[in-house]
Parts: C-alpha cells; structure tokens; sequence
C-alpha cells in the first residue's frame, strides 16, 4: 500500500475509533481563535486523550474540561483583540450596539400604548392642544411639557427612540 | 549570573513550568502532570491554559519548542532556554532571600 493511502487509512482509523466525549471536545476546540486552535489543536486533542484513559470519571474529565474552557476561552479572545486591528473593530461595533439596544429597551420602558396612561404615569393636571398624535401637559407643580406619539407608543417630546 | 532587564517575580503558572522543563523536555500533557505534581495539586491546568501559558512564554524567550524525538513522533516538546533559565535562577534568589529574611524575622520574635 503506497505511504499516502496508508497514512489516509491511519489517520481514518485513529478519528473512527475515539470516544464520543472526544468528538465533542473536537468541536468545542472551535470555539477558540482560528489562530490559537491552528497552532495547539493537535496537541491539545491528544491531551484529551492522555486525560480520558488516565481520569476515571467521564463527569470530572468533562468537569475540568470545561472549567479550562471557561478561564482560556477569555483571555485567547482578549489577546486576539489586543493584537488584531479588525477584532478591535467588531468589540467596539458591538459595544455601539449594545449600548444602541439598552438605550432602546430603556426608551420603550418610558412609554405607554395609551395616551391616558401616560398622561396618568407623567401627573398631568390639565391636558391642552390635543391632537391624534400630539398634546401639552401640565403638571400640579406648574410644569408643561409636550406628549407625543411615536409608533403607536406615547412618550415625553425627547424621550422617544429617536432613531428607530 | 545575569539578571534579566525588568525581571519581574514570575506567576505561579510560569514558574512551574520553568520547574516542569528545568531538567528534562517534556510534552503538554507531561508538563500539565509535572506541574500539579511539583505544585502539589494547587496548581491544574488544562490544555487551554497550558498552551495558552507556553504561547507567552514562547513569546518571551522562556522556552521554545524542542526538535523533533524519537521516542514519540506525535507530539511536541518543549524546552526551557538560556534566557528562561536565568530568569528562573533569578527568581530562585529572589524566593531564598524573601525565606531567609522571613526565617530572621519569625526568630527574632520567637
């Protein structure tokens, strides 16, 4: 048998024959940065396999296992976000958008879906210039401020999602 | 012996594994065994860690990858070099004078 055909057979034979807790480990090894997984992959699924046949509980192996995967995982990200100009790039485009989305939940939280209620919530005493979609209310202390309507939802004039 | 510019006391993670290669080259999986062993078990580290320890270590100097042996084609050894070995002999004087300062002190108030 030519030596490529024999290292195929080999190579076949050592993935058909492993554990199913081998396979997985295989796929959660995804889970780290392209560049960490391309250099230590190899290394790292043979020490799974030393682990295995030298730990005797499958549920302590898999115990370890992820307990390492929880302290790795964050600081191979952080590294590579350290060096990589681009992964900097994606953190801070989530972090808008995190900040974008809080900001929305936070706007919703402000708004009733019915004019009265919010009128009611906000202690309005007199309610002046009344539209489908608009109107000015005046609290007990004295202050006006405009109500508006935006998608169906009252809010103070300000207070809306703005940009959604 | 030199002291390396900006030497700084070692983790617990580094120096064991400086301990772990002093002597012999070793494997991943070997170096893991020797560490917790060395440690004592206060110190277990993972595949990720390891690897993500000797990455740094690597970066720094403290220990590269060993050619190629016989005894098991498969795997990758790693070793500790002259730069890692001074800053371990560095840290090993650092340890011994901090015991021995703490030793005077605890007899002096006995």
């Amino acid at each position: 048998m030519p030596d490529f055909e024999y290292a195929a057979t080999m190579e076949h034979t050592r993935t058909h024959h492993k554990s199913l807790s081998y396979h997985l480990y295989r796929c959660v090894l995804f889970l780290y940065p392209t560049s960490y997984i391309r250099m230590h992959r190899d290394e790292m699924l043979q020490n799974f396999e030393d682990l295995e046949k030298d730990t005797g509980s499958q549920g302590a192996l898999m115990k370890f296992i992820l307990r390492d995967l929880v302290i790795s995982l964050p600081i191979q990200y952080v590294k590579l976000v350290k060096r990589s100009r681009s992964a900097q790039l994606v953190v801070l485009l989530i972090l808008m958008l995190a900040a974008l989305l809080a900001y929305q939940v936070y706007a919703t939280n402000l708004a009733h879906t019915s004019f009265q209620r919010y009128a009611t919530f906000r202690e309005c005493v007199t309610i002046s210039h009344q539209t489908p979609t608009s109107a000015d209310c005046t609290t007990d202390s004295g202050k006006t401020f405009k109500i508006v309507e935006i998608s169906t939802r009252w809010y103070r004039d300000g207070d809306g999602p703005g940009i959604w | 012996m030199n002291k390396p510019k900006g030497a700084q006391p070692l983790t617990p993670a580094v120096f064991y594994i400086l301990l772990a290669l002093l002597t012999e080259k070793r494997h991943g999986y070997d170096i893991m065994n020797q560490v917790e062993a060395d440690s004592e078990g206060k110190i277990v580290m993972g595949p990720g860690t390891l690897y993500g320890s000797i990455d740094r270590m690597m970066d720094d100097g403290l220990v590269e990858k060993a050619p190629h042996q016989e005894r098991d084609s498969r795997r990758i050894y790693y070793q500790i070099t002259p730069k890692g070995r001074d800053l371990f002999n560095v840290e090993i004087a650092r340890l011994s004078s901090a015991v021995r300062l703490a030793a005077k002190r605890v007899l002096k108030n006995a």
